[in-house]
């Protein structure tokens, strides 16, 4: 039976986690690290930054641990070279609004621009330490087959998939989302979550929420 | 050298809001406009959060049109560890780049909406 913890709610009320690990989605990584500044000018981002910081660093304060799987590090990766390239471009054309992701591009600057040489370095240092430190990678589980073999693909991206399987299969029955698709996992336990969104439609489906 | 203690002056360990970081950009601001260098001491923080740094440090990068090199000429951290002064070093970065983004007169709001979604 799964229950959603309001996390905001949790860390306010200095409430104990009912779990002692669990794991997180893209979505929660990319708003804690905020890997190009966005919310210097974005207020909403801004917010949630700030309570997702707050609740992640209280709860590691208090011994509880938060982890990864390598489909997610592969998602935030993605995040970061595609965003990344795109603003580093932005610098030199004239429109900047029409800038797409070129992979050929990229590698001809990796290896040959210094500027970009040199601001890329600094984003896969922060890429690394937030796999080995903020959320440390558990391995994938041994039962690969049943990883593809459960994948519907119309009730959720790959990636929340393989999360969940990865969850379950080290025992961490335990997600931080704010995608509201990991409402429709059975055997998870608890979906934690900041997004007022997730809390409402858990409320709407008779969900329990702590 | 005008110096300003963080702890103190916000009055709290936890360096998480954006108020909070608008408060030190503030100060910060108004110390680099009387004087050519400010010396920002972290010491005793608990938390640290990116909208913190970008709200106060990133904002000040881009005012005062400071890259990695004249950043370290006129603002001296101190006190933070150094997980945290790779996010500040990130924080100047990407602040640099929206400085770029802006005096080509790009709207920030819709060019990350666009172009860096998730």
């Amino acid at each position: 039976m799964l229950t959603v913890v309001d996390v905001e709610r949790l860390v306010k009320d200095k409430k104990k986690l009912p779990c002692e690990a669990f794991f997180v989605d893209t979505n929660i990584i990319i708003d804690y690290k905020d890997p190009f500044g966005r919310s210097s000018f974005d207020f909403s981002l801004a917010r949630r930054n700030a309570t997702i910081t707050e609740a992640i660093d209280k709860l590691k304060s208090a011994g509880v641990r938060p982890h990864s799987t390598i489909t997610t590090a592969q998602e935030y990766y993605k995040h970061i070279q595609v965003g990344f390239y795109k603003l580093y471009v932005s610098k030199d054309i004239e429109e900047s609004l029409g800038t797409a992701f070129d992979p050929e591009d990229f590698k001809t600057k990796r290896d040959s621009d210094v500027d970009f040489m040199a601001q890329w370095d600094l984003q896969m240092t922060q890429f690394k330490k937030t796999f080995s430190r903020n959320f440390p990678l558990l391995d994938l589980p041994a039962n690969v087959h049943g990883l593809i073999d459960g994948f519907k693909g119309s009730s959720a991206d790959f990636g929340d998939h393989a999360l969940w399987h990865c969850a379950l299969s080290a025992g961490i029955p335990c997600v931080f989302s704010n995608d509201s698709d990991f409402l429709s996992f059975y055997d998870l336990k608890y979906l934690m979550t900041t997004s007022r969104k997730v809390l409402d439609r858990a409320k709407d489906k008779g969900v329990e929420i702590v | 050298m005008k110096s300003i203690s963080v702890v103190e002056t916000m009055g709290t360990r936890e360096l998480l809001s954006p108020d909070l970081g608008h408060r030190l950009y503030e100060l910060i601001r108004d110390a680099l406009r009387k004087n050519d260098s400010v010396h920002v001491d972290f010491a005793t923080y608990e938390f640290l959060s990116s909208s913190f740094l970008n709200r106060s440090l990133g904002q000040i990068s881009m005012d005062f049109d400071l890259d990695q090199e004249r950043f370290d000429r006129r603002i001296q951290i101190v006190g933070l560890e150094k997980d945290d002064i790779d996010d500040v070093r990130l924080c100047v970065q990407n602040a640099v780049m929206r400085k770029k983004l802006l005096d080509k007169k790009i709207d920030l709001n819709q060019y990350y909406s666009t172009h860096l979604a998730h």
